[in-house]
């Protein structure tokens, strides 16, 4: 009859709430030992469900007859869901779009340094009390491209020797930390045109953030891009100081306060024959909508306001089978999708069908444009990311999340995944289980601890590293674990969809979490 | 720009090229290759090469056919599996495949991915088995089409533009987009 427990357990591993449901024990009379709870009847010595699922609230599920939340995290309302009606221009645009787009954010939270060369020092101030810090660079002319070790590359912007109050240097994009996690800042690369820098993002940043908020004071940094620094690297091709970038600062005030909330934009770019008035009601993406909320409830944020939005359909066949994660420049069709994303303070998730690998390999299911994204700021070439709904009717969807087997479910585990990467999130340990996340709860799956002895030797392999998988990183050893993880970077059999507290900090950081 | 090295590694590359000699091949352990298939089916966000799939060696095929198959899978698991098979050039895969191109109740990434993979199975065959889909009435399907058709030279691409003189607008733009590889020198 309970069958579904240890389902639960391996498949959501985040329903701390089963051990207060303990259900029943009977053994065959007309008596349940222990007695049964939460509104079960004892039958046959069996505690049979009284449970209406639609009862248990918006993310609460039934179980041992009774209602239990999905997740030991905040009860999220229903999010109010918005019909958008289609969006972005009638006619395919002209060209490459690269537009420097405002921030949704009200004025006190914005500093507006105005447009700089690479290679200026620019200065800012962060107030008392300040969760979070965003150093946002947008191009207004910069070179396309630079060649490095023989490899044509995305001209990526990025801040650089970023200095705090007291003279400590936060961040060199010449200097690769030993471990991360004792990293004043993270950036993860490929942010051509437009950079979204926040802080803070590591477990050390987040510590001295704990304490009265991001240093008060005037920081600084100097404007620069990958052109830029090609200039002073051997190897290096396409140098040049002609970038100039529109530099903005924008603050979140106040501590992270739980719970929080996220508003979604979802754009229906593979409709599965929907549009944004008939998402409202439709079975699949509900289903999808609170396996989301359960996902990110667990560290007491909830969807707020999704709105849905329709694209003309130019895009629809543009963009719906015409991603490919192996080309993500900024004028490759990801991107320029992207910039259909409205300025208001949503992650913007498009929906599209599977995303080809391109040259590079298979298909992959999501893709975010940058870690972080752009949050509060619509319509860059990094404003959105992608998701593969091909699964999202399909499959067979009980009462639990189970990515594996519903399709709604397993959509909103990519979603939530590559919503985590938008909001600053990294995967927790990545394939070669050599790199793992800068944050120091999260667990991580170390590849010489943990693969078989045979492949030990490959751990680290330039050219064939071992990788590290869902059941070499299910928690057998301390070191061994992460596969439960909502970033790691499989979805994988004892996939659980957690997030640690210090995920959740960093998320709440984030300014798209109000 | 040191971080741009991880960058290289992490964004750029892929799932890193993977295997040792002791996991990769001929012979390996049941158990091993099937958590190797379901490793390289579970990526999220990382693209899995040809080669990887190669590697993986001859007895992956029967485990990549078999979710290939299995209705009651995800379509996007199903998807991965006919591209593995294709990337692999399992020619034992080549019925299977072909028969999913025109099963009408397979899901259409299934269809998608087997239009992708019959040209890298049954070359001999691809074109009459995909002229058909050329005028299907989804236009992902016709755009997948044309890219396979592109993929077989002149005669896949003497399909394509014929078909492109009765497509207009964006759709017109999308097959000639997949179908690309016909207008290269």
């Amino acid at each position: 009859m309970r069958f579904y427990r240890p389902v639960l357990v391996a498949s959501l591993g985040v329903l701390c709430v089963l051990a207060a449901l303990h259900g029943c024990g009977g053994r065959g009379s007309g008596t349940c030992e222990p007695a049964c709870t939460n509104g079960a009847s004892c039958v046959d010595g069996q505690c049979a469900s009284t449970c209406v699922p639609s009862a248990c609230g918006y993310d609460g599920i039934c179980v041992d007859g009774g209602c239990a939340r999905a997740h030991p995290g905040v009860s999220c309302p229903p999010p109010v869901l918005v019909a958008g009606g289609t969006v972005g221009p009638a006619t395919p645009p002209q060209g490459c779009q690269k537009p420097v787009r405002p921030t949704a954010l009200s004025p006190a939270q914005v500093q507006e340094l105005g447009v700089h060369p690479v290679g200026r020092t620019v200065s800012f101030n962060v107030p008392q009390n300040t969760a979070s810090v965003s150093i946002v660079s947008q191009a207004v002319t910069a070179p396309e491209s630079i060649t490095y070790q023989g490899q044509l590359l995305d001209n990526s912007v990025v801040p650089d020797k970023l200095f705090a109050p007291d003279g400590v240097l936060w961040f060199d994009d010449n200097v690769f930390p030993p471990d991360l996690a004792d990293a004043f800042a993270e950036y993860g690369g490929g942010s051509p045109v437009v950079n979204f820098f926040t802080i803070p993002n590591t477990q050390r940043a987040v510590n001295i953030a704990r304490d009265g908020g991001v240093p008060p004071g005037t920081w600084q940094f100097r404007v620069n891009d990958y052109s830029y620094e090609c200039l002073a690297i051997s190897g290096c091709d396409g140098g040049t100081d002609a970038g100039n970038y529109d530099v903005k600062v924008l603050t979140k005030p106040g501590s992270p306060a739980r719970p929080g909330t996220l508003d979604l934009g979802i754009y229906l770019v593979q409709n599965n024959g929907m549009d944004s008035g008939s998402a409202l009601s439709d079975p699949h993406m509900e289903r999808m909508l609170k396996s989301l909320t359960t996902l990110f409830a667990q560290q007491g944020i909830c969807p707020g306001t999704v709105t849905f939005y329709d694209v003309p359909a130019w895009a629809q066949a543009r963009y719906a089978i015409g991603i490919d994660a192996d080309f993500t420049g900024p004028c490759d069709a990801i991107s320029q999708m992207f910039t259909l994303s409205q300025d208001n303070r949503s992650l913007n998730l498009f929906f599209v069908s599977a995303i080809s690998g391109g040259s590079s390999g298979g298909s992959v299911l999501g893709i975010d444009g940058t870690i972080p994204g752009p949050s509060t700021i619509g319509g860059t070439v990094h404003s959105g990311a992608a998701v593969s709904v091909d699964d999202l009717t399909a499959g067979t969807c009980g009462y639990i999340v189970s990515p594996l087997v519903c399709g709604a479910d397993e959509v909103a585990y990519i979603a939530a995944h590559e919503a985590g990467h938008w909001l600053g999130l990294f995967h927790t340990t990545e394939a070669t289980g050599t790199f793992w996340d800068p944050l120091a709860d999260t667990p991580r799956c170390v590849c010489q601890s943990c693969v078989p002895p045979a492949s030990i030797a490959s751990c680290g392999n330039a050219s064939n590293p071992t990788l590290v998988t869902s059941s070499t990183c299910g928690n057998a050893k301390p070191e061994c674990g992460g596969s439960d993880n909502l970033m790691f970077w499989l979805l994988g059999s004892s996939t659980g969809g957690k997030l640690t507290p210090v995920q959740g900090e960093v998320l709440y950081r984030n300014l798209a979490v109000q | 720009m040191y971080h741009l090295i991880l960058t290289l590694t992490l964004a750029l590359g892929g799932v890193p090229e993977a295997a040792s000699k002791a996991q990769r091949g001929a012979g390996q352990p049941a158990g091993d290759l099937r958590e190797r298939v379901e490793t390289f089916l579970a990526t999220i966000d990382t693209a899995v090469t040809e080669r990887q799939w190669r590697e993986l060696g001859p007895d992956a095929a029967a485990l990549l056919m078999e979710i290939a198959s299995a209705r009651d899978q995800l379509p996007t698991r199903r998807a991965r599996a006919v591209e593995a098979l294709g990337m692999r050039q399992d020619a034992g895969a080549a019925r299977l495949v072909s028969g999913l191109v025109t099963a009408a109740s397979a899901p259409r990434a299934v269809r998608l991915a087997a239009v992708r993979a019959v040209p890298r199975l049954s070359r001999a065959s691809a074109q009459v088995t995909l002229a058909p889909l050329l005028q299907d009435a989804d236009v992902q399907v016709r755009a997948a089409t044309a890219g396979a058709l592109a993929t077989l030279g002149a005669g896949g691409c003497r399909l394509v533009a014929q078909r492109l003189l009765r497509e207009t607008g964006e759709e017109r733009a999308l097959l000639e987009r997949t179908s690309a590889a016909c207008r290269k020198p």
